[in-house]
């Protein structure tokens, strides 16, 4: 910092009360000897405490409420993406299903119970897999979206 | 600038939420940044009509420009920065400010001591104060520096917030913030003396 007649200027004084690390080696010793400058930092101490000490304005009004009444009610996308998912899995399933139940009677007449238990359960979590794998391929493109 | 603070994976979360429709982030942020606006509207605009329409504007300009939030800033600061610009181009539009007024140099050389000699009367200054409501004293004294002096000294030693921050905010350079605190500070150390030396006299 720089120095008039060897004491320090206001900014040296305020520097050295609020971040002694970045004054100078001289500008350091000088402020171990010097009431002067002791006393004029001790001035700046006080200001900046007090300052500090202020209390907080604050709105005397509730404004979360008032910006919130302003701004468009939405549903949330994630909730529509997984009705609409939901609706569609439902369609894919159950349209055959409806439409050929007589020939799948047909089909499965002479395959056990377990076998097409099994069969059942090994699309249904193909599905699901595939359900979440889609998913989390959307999520992961929201995420490396750069707002 | 290019700060991801600890605070940004939160900023992410709560902009992220905000953009796929949940509301309820949104009023989050603005809890979390409330205090920050109160303490930019307060210190640049007078009128309590006019702080409760600009304070409603501020939020109304985040929400609709979210989605062109780039992270560069944590969130609280990008928010900082509409309520300081919001406020100053009311004050331009009202013509209530004019750029050569935006800071004043009126003490910033002027030095209450002149010498050791005046070292009692500092002493007797320094305890009048003390004695005389000190907040309410300083918040007056405060209030009569330029706009953008108040706003500095608020924004770094009631908002604790860095030179970088609050060059994002106000739009100057880190050495132009650092420069006119000290000149703020200056000041109103010297206001602070001048007033309680003339009470003494």
């Amino acid at each position: 910092m720089n120095m008039n007649s060897e004491h320090l200027t206001d900014s040296g004084l305020q520097q050295y009360v609020l971040d002694i690390s970045a004054l100078d080696k001289v500008s350091k010793e000088h402020m171990m000897s010097c009431e002067r400058c002791i006393r004029k930092a001790a001035d700046y101490k006080l200001l900046f405490s007090e300052i500090e000490n202020i209390p907080q304005p604050s709105f005397d009004f509730d404004l979360t409420n008032m910006v919130m009444a302003q701004i468009p009610k939405q549903q949330k996308r994630y909730s529509w993406f997984v009705f609409m998912i939901s609706i569609f899995g439902v369609i894919v399933i159950g349209t055959p299903i409806y439409f050929f139940w007589q020939y799948f009677q047909d089909l499965i007449a002479g395959i056990s119970v377990l076998v097409l238990s099994l069969i059942g359960i090994t699309i249904l979590m193909i599905l699901m897999f595939q359900i979440l794998d889609e998913y989390r391929k959307y999520d992961k493109q929201i995420n490396s979206l750069d707002f | 600038m290019n700060h991801i603070t600890e605070n940004s994976h939160s900023d992410r979360e709560l902009v992220k939420n905000v953009l796929s429709g949940d509301s309820q982030s949104f009023e989050k942020i603005i809890k979390n940044t409330e205090g920050l606006v109160a303490q930019i509207v307060f210190k640049l605009i007078v009128n309590p009509e006019d702080r409760r329409d600009i304070s409603q504007d501020v939020y109304l300009k985040a929400y609709r420009n979210l989605s062109g939030f780039k992270f560069q800033s944590k969130l609280s600061t990008w928010i900082a920065q509409i309520a300081y610009n919001t406020c100053f181009d009311y004050l331009a539009k009202k013509k209530l400010v004019f750029q050569d007024k935006l800071y004043d140099d009126d003490g910033a050389e002027k030095e209450v001591e002149t010498g050791d000699c005046h070292t009692s009367g500092e002493n007797r200054a320094e305890a009048l104060i003390f004695q005389k409501q000190q907040a309410k004293i300083l918040k007056t004294e405060i209030e009569k520096l330029s706009p953008l002096y108040k706003t500095l000294i608020t924004l770094f030693h009631n908002e604790n917030l860095s030179y970088d921050e609050i060059g994002v905010i106000t739009g100057l350079p880190d050495g132009t913030v650092k420069n006119y605190l000290f000149r703020a500070r200056k000041i109103l150390k010297n206001n602070l003396l001048l007033k309680y030396k003339k009470e003494e006299l």
